[in-house]
Parts: C-alpha cells; sequence; structure tokens
C-alpha cells in the first residue's frame, strides 16, 4: 500500500498522529480535545494517575473505543476513512501489546504466537513453526496452554513481534 | 476500651464537648455511637465549642467523626467551634473539611416509587438487549454476505469443532431425556385414556405431541442449558481476558472468527438433535405402549402411521433451525455483554440461558399460530 508520510516538526514521520480527540462514556468526558504525536523510533511513556485516560487513549488510537470528535492517523491514514482493507493492512503492521495479555486462552502457547502469521500469510506448519519462535527458546515455550504469569506476558509480547522484526 | 472519648457539658444555650484518648480506628465504633447521640441532643443550643485538646492520637477516622459533629451543628445554625486541635493534625482535618458533602443516596424514596423506577429500568433494559438481538442478527447477515463472496474465509475447523460440541458430544443426553419424556406421555396418557377406553388414541396424542412440538422443544431448551450457556461463558471470558479486543487489533473481525461459526453450527445441529430426539420419544413411547398398556408394536406403528402426517413430522424439523439460531444469537449477545467482573459473567450466562428458554417458547407458540394458519 502506498504511503503518504505526514513530515512532523523535525522532519521526521509521524507515526501516530492525534488530533483533537475527544472519548467520553455517557455525560463524563474522558478525553477532551487531546492531541498527541509519535514520531519514528520514538519510545513514550504515558504517566498519570488511575482514572486519567491513559488506558482510554490508547484504546481510541487502536480503535476498540468509539471518539466522539477528531482525527487519528496511523502511519498516515485516517482510521476513520480508511477502507475494510487499508485498516486491515495496518492491524496487520502494528503489535499491541495488552494490559492481561490477551493470549487466546483455548489456543497453545505455540499456536498464539503463530496465530497472526498463520491467519494472513499462506506459510507451511514446518516453516511457522521453525520461524515464529528461536530454536533455542523452543524448550522454554511447553506446550502447555498454561503458562506462568512471567511467561504469559513474556509470550504475548512475543505475539506483537513476529511480523515486523 | 472504657476511656472516656467525649465529654458533654450544657450551659444554657452553650454547648460543650470535650474529647479525649485516642480518635482512632480501634475506638471509631464507641465514639461514633457518643457522637451521634450528641448530635441529636435536643433543646436549643446556639453555639458549641469541641475542645480537642485532650485528644492525643487522631486518624482519618476520628477526623471524619469530629467533621460529622462540626457539619451536623453547623447545618443545625449553632456556631461551631474547634479548639486545642493539636497542630499535627491540623492537615488531616483541612483534607477531611474539603471532602464534598455526601450524596444523599437516592433510592431512599418510597417502595411505590422504586419498585415503579425498577419496572420502568427494567423494560428500558429488556429495549436495550432486543436492539442488541437485533444488531447481532444484522452483523450476522453482513458478514454472511462477505463469505458468500469468499468462501475461503469461512472458518470451517472451528465450525466443525463446535458442531462435535454441540451436536455430536449432546447425542447421547438428548436420546435419554426424549426417550424418558416420550414414555412418560404414553404413560400418562394410557392411565388416563384407559377410562374411557380410548387406549389405542395414545399412539396418535404421543406421535403428534412428539413430533410437532415436544421434540423440538425439548431439544431447544436443553441446547439452551448446554451449549447457549456454554457460548455466554466462553465469549464472556475472552471478552474479561480482552482476546476479542486482541482479535479486533490484529484486524480480525470476532463475528467472523468467534460467532459465526457457533451459530452456523447451531444452526446445523440442532435439527439433526431434534429428529434424533422425535425418533426416541417415539421409540420410548412405543416401548410403553407395549409394556405398560398391551399395544402390540405392529399395532403401534400402523395406528402411528395413520396418525401422523409428513406436515406434523416437517412442523417440528422447521422450526428447529430458527429455535437453534434465538439461541444461538442470544447466547453471543449475552457473551459479548459480559463486563469485567466475575459476578456478570455469572449474570449474563444466566440471562443467556433464561432468555433463550423463554423466546424459544415464544417462538414457538407463534409457530404454532402459523402453521395454523396456514393449514399445517
Amino acid at each position: 500500500m502506498a504511503q503518504e508520510k505526514a513530515k512532523g516538526n523535525g522532519g521526521k514521520d509521524v507515526v501516530i498522529e492525534v488530533r483533537d480527540v475527544v472519548v467520553g462514556f455517557g455525560n463524563h468526558i474522558v478525553l477532551d480535545r487531546v492531541g498527541l504525536d509519535v514520531y519514528r523510533g520514538e519510545i513514550l511513556g504515558f504517566v498519570g494517575g488511575s482514572g486519567a485516560g491513559k488506558s482510554v487513549l490508547m484504546r481510541a488510537i487502536i480503535g476498540l473505543l468509539p471518539k466522539r470528535a477528531g482525527a487519528i492517523k496511523i502511519f498516515g491514514t485516517d482510521m476513520a476513512a480508511a477502507s475494510d482493507l487499508e485498516r486491515q493492512a495496518i492491524e496487520r503492521r502494528w503489535g499491541i501489546l495488552f494490559q492481561q495479555g490477551a493470549l487466546f486462552s483455548s489456543l497453545t502457547v505455540m499456536e498464539n504466537l503463530q496465530f497472526p502469521v498463520r491467519e494472513y500469510l499462506d506459510l507451511s506448519q514446518n516453516l511457522l513453526e521453525r520461524s515464529s519462535v528461536p530454536t533455542w527458546r523452543r524448550r522454554a515455550i511447553s506446550n502447555g496452554r498454561r503458562s506462568s504469569g512471567a511467561g504469559a506476558s513474556c509470550s504475548s509480547r512475543a505475539r506483537c513481534f513476529p511480523r515486523s522484526p | 476500651m472504657s476511656d472516656i472519648l467525649l465529654e458533654a457539658t450544657a450551659q444554657g444555650e452553650q454547648l460543650r464537648l470535650a474529647g479525649a484518648g485516642a480518635w482512632t480506628a480501634e475506638n471509631a465504633h464507641n465514639l461514633e455511637a457518643l457522637i451521634d447521640s450528641e448530635i441529636r441532643r435536643g433543646g436549643t443550643i446556639s453555639q458549641v465549642v469541641i475542645d480537642m485538646g485532650r485528644v492525643d492520637r487522631l486518624d482519618t477516622f476520628g477526623a471524619w467523626l469530629l467533621e460529622r459533629l462540626t457539619r451536623s451543628f453547623t447545618a443545625r445554625g449553632c456556631d461551631t467551634k474547634v479548639t486545642g486541635l493539636k497542630e499535627d493534625y491540623r492537615a488531616l482535618i483541612d483534607e477531611v473539611h474539603g471532602v464534598k458533602r455526601e450524596h444523599k443516596a437516592e433510592h431512599h424514596g418510597s417502595t411505590l416509587a422504586s419498585t415503579i423506577a425498577s419496572v420502568g429500568e427494567n423494560i428500558v433494559s429488556v429495549g436495550h438487549s432486543f436492539g442488541a438481538m437485533v444488531n447481532m442478527l444484522g452483523a450476522l447477515v453482513v458478514v454472511l454476505a462477505r463469505i458468500v463472496s469468499h468462501p475461503r474465509r469461512f472458518r470451517f475447523t472451528s465450525m466443525v469443532h463446535q458442531l462435535d460440541n454441540v451436536g455430536w458430544r449432546a447425542v447421547p443426553i438428548i436420546l435419554l431425556i426424549t426417550f424418558l419424556i416420550g414414555c412418560i406421555i404414553a404413560q400418562q396418557g394410557i392411565f388416563h385414556f384407559r377410562k374411557f377406553g380410548a387406549d389405542i388414541y395414545v399412539v396418535d396424542m404421543v406421535g403428534i405431541l412428539v413430533l410437532r412440538e415436544l421434540g423440538v422443544l425439548i431439544v431447544a431448551i436443553m441446547v439452551a442449558g448446554r451449549s447457549g450457556s456454554a457460548y455466554t461463558a466462553e465469549l464472556g471470558s475472552m471478552k474479561m481476558r480482552e482476546e476479542i479486543d486482541a482479535l479486533r487489533t490484529m484486524g480480525f473481525d470476532p463475528i467472523e472468527v468467534l460467532i459465526l461459526p457457533r451459530i452456523v453450527a447451531l444452526v446445523i445441529g440442532v435439527p439433526i438433535l431434534t429428529f434424533l430426539g422425535s425418533m426416541a420419544a417415539l421409540y420410548g413411547g412405543g416401548l410403553v405402549c407395549w409394556l405398560y398398556g398391551g399395544i402390540d408394536p405392529d399395532i403401534f406403528l400402523a395406528r402411528l402411521k395413520e396418525a401422523i402426517t409428513l406436515d406434523h413430522f416437517k412442523v417440528g424439523l422447521i422450526k428447529a433451525p430458527f429455535m437453534a439460531l434465538i439461541v444461538g444469537v442470544v447466547a453471543c449477545v449475552e457473551g459479548l455483554a459480559v463486563k469485567g467482573s466475575a459476578e456478570s459473567l455469572g449474570l449474563q450466562t444466566t440471562a443467556s440461558v433464561v432468555e433463550s428458554i423463554f423466546l424459544v417458547i415464544v417462538l414457538d407458540g407463534l409457530f404454532a399460530i402459523f402453521f395454523a394458519s396456514i393449514g399445517m
């Protein structure tokens, strides 16, 4: 997909662009005209009291919460105006780590790691197994459904990455 | 603790309250009673002086009780003063003082008003869940249309897996229950019809009742309790663990991935179960007629052939996929309505089973009217 890349003030690519976003539940406005630019290669952390709207902003950016006003652009594409195909292309590119991991509990750890790749690319099972997890870590990942808390968070992090190393 | 926490001396219109000891969590229970009795003190009081000089320890509980004391006397129009408060506690008292006055709880109105209000709320929530069901049906149609144009997107493996769960594994229990129901109907029929010498008409009753109504109804109710609840609990826990959100952000439509295969499995499975169930019930009825009523299997079969037509059989089977659709849609809607807590998972699962059984019976009634008017 051809991408027009917005240039930020430093001439760097803007990866996530949030403009005047308003999000609220009922009468309660959580985010009131929030703006945010994340440049390529930048690492940002959010700090704030509980209930300040950190998760709400995140969930609005990834499209899980509807926004009342404003625009959100990811890789230069306006998510609200994007067609299904464009949106899917973006959703394939990003990796999102949820607060509780959000691993699919009905799948094994290995299947969880393979899930995004298996769904989007027509790869053979053998190649999937070789590529999704480095062999030296293979032993660490048992075929069990349950993994420890740390294991779960580790695997959900791993699920975010295989698509764009 | 028997220490004196609060002493009151009234001089004319002036009330002097002297606090003492530890106004802390351990004493809060006794102190609260003392303070409440002071607040309720009758007579005309125009000035209240609260001496905190001998209070040697104070925590948030004590501060709150002091605040309650001053607020309620101020509200009565008294001139209230606090003296002798240690400087260390000033910040705590100010903090408590800054807290908003409590909102009066709204549901302290009359019981009639609150009953009417809760009826209204329930009606609104019924409206909402009806809306959610229509919404889900619409979403299913959209996904179905998408799948018709790209058949490869259909989750065939998932559908077969669900069909195994809700269809194949349900066969033994469905056969057992419908068999028993057939037996019971036949036994009751024989017992009562015999008084009129009309034993043989039991066959008509069992045949028509089972094929038209009971087979499909029992199966739908069993499926609602067995598979509908499972769907709600599965989807609900996926919702709680953010798995559904994760699917969305990876670019998958949860309706296409999770819900459509489940509902398709039900729509395929329930008619088959209905057929098997009806046969088991007829078998049970025939067995009881033979062993209990003395009606030979040959006579039973001959009578059954005369009593029922293909229409009776069709009526039961036509209803089955619609019942399955209702059970599936209700289960999935309720599953997606689960919020973050374990309690809500339980509530939605209960709601799913109750609603789907109710709607199955309502639908059965509507079908009865429909088939009667087209003469089937």
